[in-house]
C-alpha cells in the first residue's frame, strides 16, 4: 500500500487542526479546490488521450465486455447501500462511496466538493481500503469468487494497481478483461459518484 | 461544479492529448500536474476535516464506518461478478 495519500491527509489534518490555514482563506481555498478540480479532470483527460492502449482497449470493447464493469458498480453501489442502511448512515453516501471503485482520490474529492470533508473523509478512507484489501487478499478473492468475480472486486484499480496481482493469482488469460473493466470503470466513476450522491437524499 | 462541466472538461482533456497538439514538454508535464493536484486536493480536504470543530473526535467511528462500508461495496461487486460469470457460463454450456 502506497503510504504517500495517507501521510498528505494527516498533514492536512494536523494543518488544519493546528491553524495553519487562517479562516479568512476559507473562500480563496474553496475556490483553489474548484480550480484544482477542473486541472484534474483536463489532466486525466491529457493522460488518457495519450495513451494508445486505452484506445485500442476501447475499440476492442463489445457490448458483452460492458457487462463485468456495469455488475462491479452495480454490486459494489448496492453492498454500499445495505452496509449505509444497515449503519445508519445517509444513502446517498453509503452508494457514491460504494460506487467509487477504488478510486479514491477522486471520490473523495467529488464527495468533498458535494458535502464536506466528513464525507471525503467516508469516501477517501473506504476506497483506499478496498485497494489494499484486493491486493492484501488477491488469491482469497479469486478462490472465493472466481477470476471475474476477483477482476470485479477490484473496481477501477483492476486496469493499474491491482492488475499485477489480479495476473498473479488468476493468471494471463483475465489480463485484458481486467484491464478493459478498469478503463470502463475509470471513466464511469467520476460521473457515478456526484450522480449516486444526489439520487439518493 | 455541475455534472456537464467534468464531462466537458474531460473531454476537452482528452481530444488534446489524443491530436498531440501541445508540445511534449507540456504533455509530459500534465502527469505531474495530476500527480500534484491529487495530492493538494488531498491535503485541502485533511485541512478541511482538521480545521471543523469536533471532526477529529470522530475519526474512530468515521475509520469504522469507512471499514465495513468497504468490506460491503468490495463483496457486493465481486458476488455481482460472480454472478455475471456464473450466467456466462450457463448460456455458454
Amino acid at each position: 500500500m502506497d503510504p504517500r495519500p495517507l501521510l498528505v491527509l494527516a498533514a492536512g489534518i494536523g494543518a488544519g487542526a493546528l491553524g495553519l490555514l487562517p479562516q479568512a482563506w476559507a473562500p480563496g481555498i474553496d475556490a483553489g479546490v474548484q480550480l484544482a478540480l477542473a486541472a484534474l479532470f483536463v489532466c486525466i483527460g491529457l493522460e488518457v488521450g495519450r495513451d494508445e492502449a486505452f484506445f485500442e482497449t476501447l475499440r476492442g470493447l463489445r457490448l458483452s465486455s460492458l457487462l463485468l464493469p456495469a455488475a462491479s458498480l452495480i454490486g459494489g453501489t448496492a453492498g454500499g447501500l445495505l452496509g449505509g442502511a444497515l449503519l445508519g448512515m445517509p444513502l446517498g453516501l453509503a452508494a457514491a462511496t460504494g460506487a467509487g471503485s477504488g478510486y479514491y482520490s477522486l471520490t473523495s474529492i467529488l464527495l468533498k466538493e458535494a458535502a464536506g470533508p466528513e464525507a471525503a473523509a467516508v469516501g477517501f478512507f473506504a476506497n483506499l481500503l478496498r485497494e489494499s484489501a484486493i491486493i492484501a487478499a488477491m488469491p482469497l478473492f479469486v478462490r472465493l469468487f472466481g477470476p471475474k468475480g476477483a477482476v470485479g472486486a477490484a473496481g477501477a484499480t483492476a486496469m493499474d494497481t491491482a492488475l499485477p496481482f489480479i495476473v498473479s493469482s488468476a493468471g494471463k488469460d483475465v489480463a485484458l478483461l481486467s484491464f478493459a473493466s478498469g478503463v470502463v470503470l475509470t471513466l464511469v466513476v467520476p460521473f457515478a459518484v456526484p450522480f449516486l450522491y444526489r439520487l439518493f437524499p | 461544479m455541475p455534472l456537464w462541466s467534468f464531462a466537458l472538461l474531460l473531454a476537452a482533456g482528452i481530444a488534446i492529448g489524443r491530436r498531440g497538439r501541445l508540445p511534449d514538454r507540456l504533455l509530459a508535464l500534465s502527469g505531474r500536474a495530476l500527480t500534484v493536484s491529487v495530492y493538494g486536493l488531498i491535503f485541502l480536504i485533511g485541512a478541511g476535516m482538521g480545521a471543523k470543530a469536533g471532526l477529529l473526535g470522530e475519526i474512530g467511528p468515521l475509520a469504522l464506518r469507512s471499514v465495513l462500508l468497504a468490506l460491503f461495496a468490495t463483496l457486493g461487486a465481486a458476488l455481482a461478478c460472480a454472478g455475471v460469470a456464473r450466467l456466462e457460463a450457463r448460456r455458454g454450456s
